[in-house]
């Protein structure tokens, strides 16, 4: 049991951030991942072992992040706006302008992602899960996913703001 | 295009700045921790469901459940071979009793419903039977024939009963049969002769309830007994009933008899005339209905069908021989072997049918449950 409450407790603030990012709220993030977290406590006996243990927990917390944005379907009108302004401050004043700057630009072209789509580079580029993982998690075979993040790496590349940042850092 | 690099870094940037909530951790153990400590001691932890099960659980559960539907399905569509033999002996009740035999199938002839014939049984079992008939009527020398009761209960009891009597003797028969009746205190009620090539009558004996045990073993010995059957029936409660609804209307007519007497006027000697007579009239179908009781308690009814051997059948098969017999008997198994199985395809497309439903409802109970765990 020791063993399961500090895995959890190690996972929350990745399985928490990863909830922010699909939901663009960190109070639903938040009920999201303690009901996840509470689904997961329940069911422990089915946990898979190995690497599938972290595909699983997101699969569940996934799920209970769609479960919210379908259930409250406004969430579109959302801004992280105020998250934007909270970026921790970093050592280098650049780097942290540029560090903003990407992140408003992604977070802008990421709010126009269809749900289907920003879920899969959510958990790609931020979870840092495999795309077996993340066919896991979503449910869907991997083909499905790869042609989903292409799909979407396709859509991001189309954002002029997002164009011009690949621009400069081919350039680099 | 743009790059992974660019996009972790951005996503990373946008995730790292949402501040974890420090307590939301500890929330979500706090509540967890409570389930965890009701229970004490690890010796009380029942065991840990394991969904989904096993393969080796699935296999072993799917095959009880095959051989318990199979079971159950044989059970309800009945696995009995076309030659079983079914024998309903005595039933018998407070209101109503019925008594068969079996009897020996008289070709051509509808046998009984409640004589069921059994090829195997063995020639002697129809005196066997006859006997415990005989006890179970209560007739016999030394039985009565009328159930020991108290004073007050009334009973009715019928018989029928189909005799086989040798060629030529049917009107002999009916004869005796009178004579029997008319000796124990009875009558003919009714009496029927067919004459012909096949001669057969049926013959209905009213007889005192006590001697209708009597009656029964002499009719007996008169031909071969293809069936009884008898039956009691318990009216006591119907008898008690007229008879109070009778005294009550009796006491009714008292009354205005008394108020007849103090009538002055026409008008009012009329009317009570009236009450009085339509009372007698109650009375006296009351009376009737009660008659008509006390006539069938006192005397028991027994309908005794008489027909006469024919031995065309047996001389044929006298005369096959014991190739013809094999064949016959090779066929008529094969024929039963059939009946059987087809007879056991019902129940195993049930089960079957059961099988698939039970496993998509196990296919679909799985999936949901998946899903409520994720």
């Amino acid at each position: 049991m020791d063993d399961l409450e500090s895995w959890l407790d190690e996972s929350y603030p990745r399985a928490y951030r990863t909830a922010c990012l699909v939901l663009r709220s960190p109070a639903d993030a938040e009920d999201a991942v303690q009901e996840a977290f509470l689904r997961v406590w329940r069911f422990r006996d089915a946990i898979p072992g190995g690497d599938g243990r972290r595909a699983w927990l997101y699969r569940v917390v996934v799920n209970a992040c769609l479960s919210r944005l379908r259930a409250d379907k406004p969430w579109r009108a959302r801004t992280d706006d105020e998250v934007l302004q909270r970026l921790p401050a970093q050592n280098d004043p650049q780097r942290d302008a540029e560090d903003a700057a990407l992140a408003a630009c992604i977070g802008d072209a990421l709010a126009r992602l269809p749900e289907h789509l920003r879920v899969p580079v959510v958990l790609r580029y931020y979870s840092g899960l495999p795309e077996k993982d993340i066919a896991i998690a979503i449910q869907r075979r991997p083909g499905t996913v790869k042609s989903r993040l292409a799909e979407a790496r396709r859509r991001l590349s189309e954002d002029p703001a997002l164009a011009e940042w690949a621009g400069l850092e081919v350039a680099r | 295009m743009i790059t992974d690099e660019l996009l972790e870094r951005g996503l990373g940037e946008i995730g790292d700045g949402y501040d974890v909530p420090s307590h939301a951790i500890d929330d979500i153990l706090d509540q967890l921790r409570p389930a965890e400590d009701i229970v004490p001691d690890d010796d009380l932890v029942p065991a840990p469901r394991h969904w989904p099960p096993s393969r080796r659980t699935w296999l072993l559960s799917t095959a009880a459940a095959l051989v318990v539907l199979i079971a159950v399905a044989f059970a309800v569509g009945g696995g009995g071979g076309a030659n079983r033999a079914r024998l309903q002996n005595t039933s018998s009740g407070a209101e109503n009793a019925v008594v068969s035999a079996p009897k020996s199938a008289p070709q051509g002839k509808t046998m009984d419903s409640r004589a069921v014939l059994t090829s195997s049984a063995p020639a002697a079992a129809p005196n066997a039977y006859a006997q415990s008939l005989t006890q179970a009527s209560g007739g016999g020398s030394t039985a009565s024939s009328v159930p020991p009761t108290d004073s007050l209960t009334k009973i009715v009891q019928t018989g029928e009963m189909d005799l086989q009597v040798d060629k030529g003797k049917v009107d002999a028969t009916v004869a005796k049969l009178t004579d029997a009746a008319t000796g124990l205190g009875g009558l003919v009620a009714n009496s029927q002769t067919i004459g012909g090539d096949e001669p057969s009558a049926s013959v209905t004996l009213r007889i005192p309830n006590i001697s209708f045990g009597k009656l029964l073993n002499q009719a007996r010995g008169l031909g071969k007994v293809l069936s009884v059957d008898t039956k009691t029936a318990n009216v006591t409660a119907q008898y008690v009933d007229l008879q109070a609804r009778l005294h009550a209307l009796g006491l009714t007519k008292s009354t205005y008899l008394s108020i007849l007497t103090r009538a002055s006027t026409i008008g009012e000697i009329l009317s009570v005339q009236q009450r009085i007579n339509d009372v007698q009239t109650q009375i006296d179908q009351l009376q009737g209905q009660l008659n008509v009781l006390t006539n069938e308690t006192t005397y028991a009814t027994l309908t005794v069908s008489i027909d006469q051997k024919t031995n065309v059948k047996a001389a044929v098969v006298h005369h096959q021989s014991g190739i013809s017999k094999a064949v016959h008997r090779s066929v008529s198994r094969f024929v039963h072997g059939v009946e059987a199985i087809i007879g056991a395809i019902g129940p195993i497309v049930l089960a079957l049918l059961l099988l698939a439903l039970g496993w998509l409802l196990a296919k679909v109970g799985y999936r949901v449950v998946r899903r409520q765990m994720v």
